[in-house]
């Protein structure tokens, strides 16, 4: 009894450190202070914002109205069942000590505790870490693809839209490629899978439409997710490459001269790339978003569909670790964005 | 040329405030048909029935009104807790500002669809939960958006001056900041009315949308989608007019907004 008395105390002082001192410490990491070093920051600032993330999901899911026992385990579950579950998640009811108040915070604490532990278990018992791996690994894969995918169609999409147009025909050829990068940035994924999904691979069957264990499989899924991206890289190139074709730069290399492509390679491309870095770290979100619903359109076995199989039956702990797992994945996209834009761009790295 | 496109985006979005007021108006209550289950299209169903018989099209205007509610409905109340926030960061005390800003970087780290399914999840399911966990994971960008804008009209003559004259902080508000960012507000409602229309139809896609206020009467076109795309091969006219709804005001609520900030 003594032990479960000690463990109640500790979730409440990891729920209240996690959800009172987590943003603290994310409010003070930001600002740089001399002695510290910035990667230091970076750090502790990832670290903060998850445990902060992750508390508050824990205390949102005690304090939403409802019996979250009896929504994951159906009204007329067993007694034993339910006090497990009520252990395995930290909740506490009214035969504790703790007052209510404190209730909430207590399972959020659980959380964070068993999150930052590995010993985080589903609903049924299984491991979430093991849960998580594969699916991690299958995700990363197809992120990984439409990132570079999508940047590298966007970039060539937006050069030809930004290019100078010399002639009529390459006139026509930028506008057409305008109005191509509008419609692909403002195409929505949920759209677009289906659409995909349908055409090219139920009617046509020109490639498989799902899993991810045939050949190809992952190039559906895999375009689905970068052309909207690339229609946001485009947008951004194709304004840097106007604003780089009237540099003097530019002209110089004109004057002396270099041909059309050349200017547009060795010129004006480094110069349109540099948006394209920060871009990508501040995507990362809408592309995980987006990652969510491509991965059920094509029943790709990532982290998405195993967040919305769970939430179907109220698997919060699992909901948990995917909901930390994306806020880890977001911040250190964008820390690694910022870091990669301050080698790419010199004028940065100046900047505190 | 962009003004041409911002025409079709502002005719696009005034077709569906008009279809989603008035379609179901002139369309019966989308009604079960046993006997036309999946039948294909006809001079009575033009778009085809659906499953256990229900004519698309009937379906496809009474999800419009739902989709003009929930995107309407988060659009106010983003853009009312944006401009709320945003006047606290511009007038109000350092510590407030730097706490507001630190929350909407928290709330950016988490993926906004994410974020939504797991809030419309937790609540109980209703429209007004769709409506919650939209609005909660879509107030900060624009925040960080209107926050420096807000800044540089602060720091302006015209409001430095209208401080000097003796202008309460509420009438520095009303009266002096907000006029100034009419134009960025309204581009970001365009956009939110977008973005919430398709977050809606994302949410029903993955079977978390808000049962229907009383069915049929109000089905989602993200379910529409849903159950469009699972039967693509028994009845294939079911997926395509659906995306293309969602297609069509998302694109509409970009083109509108083209070129400005």
């Amino acid at each position: 009894m003594s032990g479960q008395v000690a463990a109640v105390v500790v979730d409440v002082v990891v729920g209240v450190v996690a959800v009172v001192a987590a943003p603290a410490l994310a409010l003070w990491a930001p600002r740089p202070r001399r002695g510290l070093p910035r990667a230091l920051h970076a750090v502790v600032d990832v670290i903060a914002t998850v445990a902060a993330a992750v508390a508050l999901v824990g205390v949102l899911a005690a304090v939403v109205p409802g019996d979250p026992i009896a929504r994951a385990l159906g009204e007329d579950a067993p007694e034993e069942a339910r006090a497990a579950l009520a252990a395995r998640l930290g909740l506490l009811d009214d035969a504790t000590a703790v007052p209510p108040i404190l209730r909430p915070l207590a399972t959020g604490g659980h959380l964070v505790g068993s999150v930052a532990g590995g010993t985080l278990t589903s609903l049924r018992g299984e491991p979430v870490a093991a849960l998580l791996l594969p699916r991690l690994r299958a995700s990363a894969r197809l992120g990984l693809f439409a990132l570079v995918v999508g940047v590298v169609t966007g970039t060539a999409l937006g050069l030809v839209a930004g290019r100078v147009a010399r002639g009529r025909v390459g006139r026509i050829v930028a506008s057409a490629t305008g109005l191509m990068v509008i419609g692909l940035a403002a195409v929505p994924r949920v759209v677009l899978g289906p659409a995909l999904l349908v055409v090219v691979a139920v009617q046509q069957g020109l490639l498989p439409a799902g899993g991810d264990d045939v050949g190809g499989a992952i190039i559906l899924p895999g375009l689905c997710l970068a052309l909207p991206f690339a229609g946001v890289v485009a947008r951004h190139v194709r304004v840097a490459a106007e604003e780089a074709a009237a540099m003097p730069f530019v002209r110089a290399a004109l004057a002396r001269g270099a041909s059309a492509w050349r200017v547009d390679v060795v010129h004006v491309l480094p110069h349109a790339l540099l948006p394209v870095v920060a871009l990508s770290g501040l995507q990362a979100g809408a592309i995980l978003s987006g990652a969510v619903v491509v991965e059920r359109v094509f029943s790709w076995p990532g982290v998405g569909t195993l967040l919305v199989e769970r939430l179907q039956r109220g698997d919060l702990p699992v909901v948990v670790a995917v909901v930390a797992v994306a806020v880890v994945a977001v911040v250190v996209a964008n820390a690694a964005a910022r870091a990669l834009a301050a080698v790419v761009d010199p004028r940065l790295r100046r900047r505190p | 040329m962009t003004t041409v496109l911002q025409r079709l985006g502002l005719g696009g979005l005034i077709l569906f405030v008009v279809v989603g007021l008035c379609g179901p108006l002139v369309v019966d209550v989308p009604a079960v048909d046993l006997a036309r289950d999946l039948a294909p299209p006809s001079s009575s169903a033009p778009l085809g029935h659906g499953e256990v018989g229900v004519p698309l099209h009937a379906a496809l205007l009474w999800g419009a009104r739902g989709a003009l509610v929930v995107g309407t409905a988060v659009t106010a109340l983003t853009t009312t807790l944006t401009v709320l926030l945003m006047w606290c960061c511009a007038l109000g005390p350092v510590a407030l500002r730097r706490l507001i800003l630190r929350a909407a970087d928290l709330a950016l780290a988490f993926p906004s669809l994410l974020l939504a399914l797991a809030l419309a999840a937790l609540l109980p399911p209703s429209p007004l939960s769709v409506i919650a966990a939209l609005s909660a994971s879509s107030w900060a960008a624009p925040l960080q958006v209107l926050v420096p804008l807000a800044d540089r009209a602060v720091a302006s003559d015209a409001i430095r001056s209208a401080v000097a004259l003796g202008a309460s902080r509420r009438r520095v508000a009303l009266v002096h900041l907000t006029p100034l960012l009419w134009s960025t507000l309204l581009v970001q409602a365009t956009q939110g009315v977008g973005g919430a229309v398709v977050a809606e139809a994302s949410l029903a896609f993955l079977g978390l949308s808000a049962p229907p206020l009383a069915p049929p009467f109000y089905t989602s076109w993200g379910t529409l989608l849903d159950d469009g795309t699972a039967l693509a091969f028994a009845a294939p006219w079911l997926w395509g007019p659906p995306a293309l709804c969602v297609f069509v005001v998302a694109a509409s609520a970009q083109l509108a907004v083209l070129g400005r900030r």
